[in-house]
């Protein structure tokens, strides 16, 4: 079967040291999958990989079969919140614009038509109210809502999000996981950075468990097992050898 | 008064705050303090070469060193052996300090003074005049700044968008196809070619002003990109014009007014803005605990007015001890609260009327809605 | 001039210099180890340009060209200017950078506007205060000397008596402050310090290479040792070194052109230092990008063994893959299969370890 995400022997490194070792990821069209691991373990460079942010040092990335490079336009990415200024001049409404940006390519500007689906986009997170604000004036959690109607105006197939719960009230919470749900019920593909291991069985379907190497992947009821969980926060995995695949 | 001068004042001021404004938004403003001084090795080592100091070539060649520099400073810090600031000084002042020591030994005899270039001297550009067929074109330096403005302008129109993205998330453009690192070195070529040729008009210490003040300023008040480009070419304009009329008025150097005034409209600024001008802020500030203390004590008299020690906590001669409020304050605050008819007085111990208990649940309702 | 290798045959204003320079370069190097790990490298920068204004001020008051004079003067320029960028950072979102950019040339701009004016004025002495752009060593006097080592020696002293306040300030700026020290000692101690010491070089180094001589030497420094005591004296000392050494190069250059001994102490400075971060044997980069070529070679090279000693076993079918590794006995064919030997198991680990140091 054609995977949504088809990571093959993956290793990068920052100078001598290893953040990712030879990961292979397969990850299936439809599904939400919550990437998991202690700090440090490539959660982040994973991803970044993956959307060609970072050069790896062997190993190749496939959407549905095609390079990154052919199908960026089907690919939507929320980076982090505190990887911007947030003290930026700019509006929640130009936030949101900025992701249609990939479509509309060089020079060309937005039109009516991007200005409704910035509109659309942000009325799904309940933030149109706030459409005119600069964005130095939000909470945390709407900051978060703006960043995920960013990636929602991209409509994009498969959708990446690095830690999208860090600094958000308790209601943005569940009212990201409500959407990321309705994305996955519409057969797009979630990824997500996540670091809270009480709540994966409740938010995701999938999970990877991840320290350096790959320890586990796969839907969560089979994969997110006390033993996998184990190997995956051990403190050195790249070190020790012992896996067990059927733990 | 010279019409000629103001134009390139005005011109220059424009031109240097443009490009200023994502400099500022990329936070690399003390880069220009690096670029301004290192294009004169530029210009030292392109006249060594070409032996003419009005050859374009020298422009070229400034700017190229201008993006030299930049390279150099970056690469030190992938390395991450020093930190950007460091590594601006100490590449700044290396390549500086050889281009002095040329400059020194080599040209003594060569109009090419140190002093000139650090501080530029406007009052002389209307002599290097521009002629065709025997037609006076006006100053040499009115014509360049005028090109570099078109060309700033024109590329920043052009690449609005990608040049917003890019400096807002430099990871997004990156994922959506528009090469962050491409978008960079394009727009530190186009600083540095500014930042070459203003620096003949105002010098190279008096152009970090030009290029960094206006944004600075404009930033105090804008919430758009937009916004804040227009604001920054009309602070520029503002500052090169009084700074101009000051210096004539005063007789004294134009570059030298120009960029006192845009500190002084700097700290203009900083002190009334309304967005987060110092002074509305303080007045702001007082209301807000003013409020908060209000909502306080409400919260303190309701907590109390059943229990047992509400004689003591409630008195209203003591209660500023209860509340840890100075005497006068305490005062204001049970005025403002009887005056609103929230509280009243049963005779020392303080009661919430009706009002007084519906403003209450307002202010515990609200707080548990804004309590992040 | 070969009587100028020994320092006996030195002219006594070259001496008088040299020693002056050696202890500008000495304390500047010291305190700037300070400030560069507080990520303030610049803040001399600013300072120094800062300072022109006052310098003017306290001459048109004064009628009187004496250096102390003058640094009274650029030391509450320096202040006052130091007080206004905190006040920024404060006050406003302006980026620290920003405001030191505005403040550096601000001040320099009303520096020159009251220079242009003194001319204008018939300040006949205007020609002093212009050398104080670049400085102009050759011109010290014995009492500008003394001034400099008095000045040395006070922040010398200072500074180790507060060592370990001040280096638990730069190094864990929370923690000092939980433990209930003053923040605002530390940084108006540093703050103080630094103008002082960015005063008495201005006259020598002169104020656009005033802050190589506070950040160069400590990032040489830097690349030479990783202890902090041992960092701030190495920087003293670099500073020293290219301080005499400068002065030295420039009045024997000066034979044939009139060489500058700002810029040539800067310029044996800042080289010395990208020197030192290239070759450092430590850290330096050429070393290190070696390395990580090699590091990351190996990683390439040996991948295919590297995924059979995370996911293998494979089955021999696919021992096309792994026939080198196989002749080379990292890799055997057991029982239908191919897998790692001992031997391939090392080499892996061993790839892996040449990244841990």
């Amino acid at each position: 079967m054609e995977y949504a995400l088809h990571v093959e022997d993956l290793t990068v490194a920052y100078d001598k040291q290893p953040v990712l070792w030879d990961v292979d990821l397969d990850v299936p069209q439809g599904v939400l999958l919550g990437i998991v691991g202690p700090n440090g373990a490539g959660k982040t460079t994973l991803i970044k990989a993956a959307l060609g942010l970072v050069k790896p040092l062997t190993g190749s990335v496939l959407f549905a079969g095609e390079t990154y490079k052919k199908v960026h336009k089907r690919i939507a990415y929320v980076p982090q919140k505190g990887s911007v200024d947030w003290d930026f001049p700019t509006t929640v409404f130009d936030v949101v614009m900025m992701g249609r940006y990939g479509h509309l390519g060089w020079i060309k500007r937005p039109g009516k038509k991007e200005r409704d689906a910035v509109v659309k986009a942000l009325d799904k997170v309940d933030m149109l109210a706030y459409k005119n604000r600069q964005i130095s004036e939000l909470s945390g959690g709407q900051q978060q809502r703006v960043f995920l109607a960013r990636a929602l105006v991209q409509d994009a197939d498969i959708y990446f999000m690095d830690e999208p719960f860090q600094g958000v009230d308790v209601k943005t919470e569940k009212a990201i996981v409500t959407l990321l749900k309705a994305l996955k019920n519409e057969g797009k593909t979630v990824i997500v950075v996540h670091h809270d291991l009480n709540t994966v069985p409740a938010y995701f379907d999938w999970v990877a468990l991840l320290n350096i190497k790959l320890v586990a992947v796969g839907p969560v009821g089979e994969t997110f097992t006390e033993g996998n969980i184990r190997n995956a926060y051990q403190t050195d995995t790249l070190m020790s050898h012992e896996r067990d695949h059927d733990a | 008064m010279n019409v000629e001068i103001l134009a390139v004042a005005v011109l220059t001021a424009l031109a240097t705050s443009l490009v200023g404004v994502f400099l500022v938004l990329r936070r690399l403003s003390m880069l220009t303090d690096a670029i301004s001084h290192t294009i004169l090795l530029g210009i030292v080592l392109a006249f060594m070469v070409v032996a003419d100091l009005t050859s374009p070539f020298l422009l070229v060649a400034a700017t190229l060193m201008g993006v030299v520099t930049v390279f150099l400073i970056e690469a030190l810090i992938q390395t991450r052996r020093v930190k950007e600031d460091a590594a601006i000084g100490v590449v700044f002042t290396f390549l500086f300090s050889i281009a002095v020591i040329i400059v020194t030994t080599q040209f003594r005899n060569v109009h090419l003074d140190i002093d000139m270039v650090l501080l530029g001297n406007l009052e002389f550009v209307i002599f290097d005049r521009v002629m065709l067929f025997d037609r006076d074109l006006g100053p040499a330096s009115l014509w360049v700044m005028a090109v570099v403005l078109a060309i700033n302008v024109g590329l920043l129109s052009v690449f609005y968008k990608e040049i917003k993205l890019s400096t807002f998330d430099p990871a997004l453009a990156s994922v959506l196809g528009f090469s962050a690192v491409l978008m960079h070195y394009g727009l530190m070529t186009i600083v540095s070619l500014t930042a070459v040729a203003a620096f003949n008009a105002v010098g190279a210490i008096l152009v970090i002003a030009l290029m960094i003040g206006p944004p600075i300023t404009a930033l105090l008040f804008t919430k758009t990109l937009f916004h804040t480009i227009v604001l920054t070419l009309a602070i520029a304009t503002f500052n090169s014009v009084v700074g101009y009329a000051l210096a004539w008025g005063l007789d004294v150097t134009i570059s030298g007014t120009i960029a006192t005034m845009t500190m002084a409209s700097f700290f203009s600024a900083m002190l009334l803005s309304p967005k987060r001008g110092l002074l509305f802020e303080a007045f702001r500030t007082k209301k807000q605990r003013e409020h908060i203390a209000l909502a306080g004590l409400l919260v303190h008299v309701e907590n109390h007015a059943e229990s047992e020690d509400a004689a003591i906590e409630l008195n209203a001669n003591t209660l500023h001890e209860h509340m840890n409020w100075s005497r006068a304050f305490c005062e204001k605050i049970v005025q403002r609260a009887t005056a609103q008819h929230y509280i009243r007085l049963e005779g020392n111990i303080i009661k919430l009327t009706e009002t007084g208990h519906a403003f209450y649940r307002t202010v515990v309702s609200d707080s548990r809605g804004t309590i992040r | 001039m070969p009587e100028l290798w020994l320092v006996t045959n030195w002219p006594y204003t070259l001496r008088v210099v040299t020693i002056g320079t050696m202890f500008l370069g000495f304390i500047a190097g010291f305190l700037g180890t300070f400030i560069v790990l507080r990520k303030q490298a610049l803040v001399g920068d600013a300072l120094s340009h800062a300072a022109l204004p006052g310098v003017v001020i306290a001459f048109m008051v004064t009628q009187v060209r004496d250096l102390p004079v003058l640094l009274i003067g650029a030391t509450i320029a320096s202040v006052v200017a130091m007080v206004l960028l905190n006040a920024i950072k404060r006050r406003t979102t302006v980026k620290f950078d920003a405001g030191m950019a505005l403040i550096l040339s601000g001040f320099f701009g009303l520096g020159q506007v009251l220079m242009s004016h003194l001319q204008k004025t018939g300040g006949a002495s205007q020609a002093g205060l212009s050398t104080f752009i670049f400085g102009q060593a050759a011109n010290m006097v014995r009492a500008d000397v003394v001034l400099i080592i008095a000045v040395s020696l006070v922040i010398f002293l200072v500074l180790v008596l507060f060592w370990k306040e001040l280096k638990l300030y730069v190094f864990d700026e929370p923690f000092y402050r939980s433990v209930g020290l003053s923040e605002r000692a530390a940084s108006g101690l540093l703050t103080i310090t630094v103008v002082l010491v960015v005063v008495i070089g201005i006259r020598t180094i002169g104020v656009v290479l005033m802050s190589a001589l506070l950040i160069a030497p400590s990032v040489a420094s830097r690349q030479l040792s990783n202890r902090f005591m041992v960092n701030a004296l190495l920087a003293g000392v670099i500073g020293a070194g290219a301080g005499a050494f400068g002065t030295y190069l420039s009045y024997v250059g000066s034979d044939r052109a009139s060489l500058p001994t700002g810029p040539v102490v800067v310029m044996l400075l800042s080289g010395f230092v990208l020197f030192t971060m290239f070759f450092s044997w430590r850290h330096g980069i050429v070393k290190h990008r070696v390395s990580v070529a090699y590091y990351k070679r190996r990683i390439i090279k040996y991948k295919r063994l590297i995924h059979l000693y995370e996911h293998g076993p494979f089955s021999a079918d696919e021992r096309g893959q792994y026939s080198q590794f196989i002749d080379q006995r990292f890799a055997t064919i057991k029982a239908g299969q191919v897998e790692m030997t001992d031997k391939g198991k090392q080499k892996v680990r061993d790839i892996i370890e040449g990244g841990r140091q």
